[in-house]
């Protein structure tokens, strides 16, 4: 994926910041990341974030979601995601936004019962 | 206006109608849909890891503001009504507190200020090694943008990194693994919001037109940045740091030693490396009980109650490998460097005697190697995450003191440690993460927090822990909401007075996470 972030100083926003404090210089047209995917795709958030506890056979923290026999619906991991569960922390959407952990869901979901191995 | 919205707490001494003014007025500022008080959205911010019940922690409201103008004039809002509002950047401190809202003695149900949406990388100067960004910002992100724009910088994390804030860590003097580990020495350069509602930029930035704001640190007169970190002094919502130039070579290393007493002539040995900056990073020292939980749960060895036995420790460093001992460190440089500095670390090992060397090729891909390399280079992993499961039920207590770098010091703090833990039940697992004359002595006191007397043994041992370790004239560097006050006054009366002064100055209504640090106006 691809993000092109933009990230120089432009004068207009330097307008802005000085009148907020005084320095300005390094102020930048940046934007807000908020309309961007987290993670550059469902697999790659469930790869760093939930594989350590959910992957791994007999050494999962919780529940194996690749091995298990149990069949999961896309809500469901969105709820434990977001609430946890026992030892799960629960997950924001500063941490996981909800368009890349609906994509992680259906990863799961699409990838999980009995595979891969 | 008042807002007409169900709320199910509010914060201690505000009246429910002012809440609910005050609420009106936050959703003025930021818009309702970024003004949390339905159970359902609040739900994924109240799970807490401590020995506590959540019920004390929960938040009364999530405010998510997009702008710096935005929290000035929440903070206006905060005063008018006397709401107190608890910032956060991502909230993953794992283990200190999570997003709990301050102690439950009189400052429950603080508003959390949660800077999702402010989550600009504002600048990253490719030549200077810097970078300004909001505390919305995650290191996954940082490290996506770096990678996106051929950025040759490191980032420094910590463990639970993709999902963690780079100001959010450096704010409550966090560390990493690389050259850069001691995150609040590479940070330069913050903007505040303080509780007047002004805005200050610290050190050069508050000099008109500057370009130095993310490359000197002290501008002239008192160092102010200090006072923001680990405080309740001000919202921070900008902060520079610098950025490590990724080096042509680097070379990740363990050391394996077998014996727990080794960990006195270790020190010893690896001093002399690190103050020369030899080997530059934050080198770790895992215990075999911190090395295991990254691989499998306690039930492969022992399922019973109470702490680990020590012949089972035994059996499990035999059979999966471990050192009691096991050091992860790095060299960075040309290959002409580390070839030079692989010979001056190499020859100490041989001349201590006791050490085994295995290097990356000799690791071949196998954790928890893999991991603590990816660490050293700031990469992203989740690898110590099974610490929650060694145990199970989910309680977490990260205790910390800070240690001198002189064996004599790491064997009596070890010896102690163990055994409070293992009186009130629990395991040692600890690390520790070497500064340059100092140690950050790191214990995951793990526990189940479903199990009622597991809870209640583990606030206590936490509470003997530091009471013991006071006595002895050690201290932590940082703890969970629950113990503030506590590692409060292993500081003295004097420090906890001058913060107060301060608070009374800044803050004088205390809208600003009162109790956090143990300070409060």
């Amino acid at each position: 994926m691809t993000r092109g972030y933009a990230v120089r100083m432009t004068a207009a926003v330097s307008i802005i910041f000085a009148a907020l404090g005084s320095a300005g210089a390094q102020d930048a047209s940046a934007e807000r990341l908020d309309d961007r995917p987290m993670f550059a795709s469902g697999q790659d958030a469930f790869e760093k974030t939930c594989a350590r506890c959910h992957y791994d056979g007999e050494n999962t923290v919780g529940p194996d979601l690749f091995r298990s026999d149990a069949e999961y619906d896309p809500d469901i991991i969105i709820f434990f995601a977001r609430n946890g569960s026992g030892p799960m922390p629960a997950f924001t959407e500063s941490m996981i936004d909800n368009a890349t952990l609906e994509d992680l869901a259906a990863f799961v979901v699409d990838n999980g019962k009995g595979a891969p191995q | 206006m008042s807002s007409e919205r169900d709320v199910s707490v509010v914060p201690d001494g505000v009246s429910k109608a002012d809440f609910l003014a005050a609420i009106g007025q936050f959703e003025g500022i930021v818009g309702a849909d970024n003004v949390l008080t339905a159970e359902d959205r609040l739900t994924p911010y109240y799970k807490t890891m401590m020995p506590v019940e959540d019920a004390d922690y929960a938040m009364s409201a999530v405010l998510q503001p997009t702008t710096t103008e935005q929290v000035q004039a929440i903070v206006r809002v905060c005063n008018e009504f006397g709401v107190p509002v608890w910032p956060t950047s991502t909230g993953r401190n794992f283990g200190y507190g999570t997003y709990s809202s301050g102690n439950a003695k009189g400052h429950r149900h603080q508003v959390i200020i949660d800077f999702r949406h402010m989550n600009r990388i504002l600048e990253v100067d490719a030549e200077l090694g810097t970078a300004l960004l909001e505390p919305g910002v995650t290191y996954q992100q940082l490290v996506d943008y770096l990678e996106e724009n051929d950025i040759a910088l490191w980032v420094s994390c910590p463990a639970p990194s993709a999902i963690a804030s780079p100001v959010g860590n450096t704010l409550d003097r966090g560390v990493g693994y690389t050259p850069y580990g001691e995150h609040f020495m590479m940070q330069c350069g913050m903007e505040v919001v303080l509780a007047n509602g002004e805005v200050l930029r610290t050190a050069m930035g508050g000099v008109e037109g500057t370009n130095a704001w993310q490359v000197f640190k002290w501008g002239f007169g008192p160092y102010l940045d200090g006072i923001f970190t680990q405080s309740n002094y001000g919202i921070v919502t900008k902060m520079g740091l610098w950025l490590m130039p990724r080096p042509p070579v680097y070379k990740p290393f363990c050391i394996q030693f077998p014996d727990d007493d080794d960990i006195a002539s270790i020190v010893d040995m690896m001093r002399p490396l690190r103050i020369s900056n030899t080997i530059p990073n934050a080198v770790v020292f895992a215990h075999a009980l911190y090395e295991a939980p990254a691989l499998f749960p306690r039930s492969k060895y022992y399922d019973g109650k109470g702490a680990m036995p020590k012949e089972l420790i035994e059996k499990m460093k035999q059979e999966e490998g471990f050192g009691a001992w096991n050091i992860y460190a790095a060299l960075y440089g040309t290959q002409e460097q580390v070839d030079v500095n692989w010979k001056i670390v190499t020859d100490a090992v041989r001349a201590h005697g006791k050490g085994k060397i295995i290097t990356e090729a000799e690791a071949a891909g196998t954790e928890p190697f893999e991991y603590r390399a990816a660490l050293m280079r700031g990469g992203m992993n989740m690898q110590e995450f099974g610490l929650y499961r060694w145990r199970g039920g989910g309680g977490s207590m990260w205790f910390a003191p800070v240690t001198v770098a002189k064996g004599s010091e790491t064997m009596a703090q070890t010896k102690l440690a163990t055994e409070i833990l293992n009186k009130w039940g629990f395991d040692y697992c600890g690390e520790y993460i070497v500064g340059m004359r100092d140690m950050h002595h790191i214990i995951d006191l793990l526990f189940d927090k479903y199990d009622e007397e597991d809870t209640q043994n583990a606030h206590a041992c936490m509470t003997e822990l530091i009471d013991e370790f006071r006595k002895r004239g050690y201290a932590v560097y940082r703890t969970n909401n629950e113990f503030m006050d506590q590692v409060a006054d292993c500081y003295g009366p004097v420090q906890r007075q001058v913060n107060q002064t301060l608070k009374r100055a800044l803050d004088p209504k205390g809208i600003i996470a009162p109790g956090k640090s143990g300070i409060a106006v």
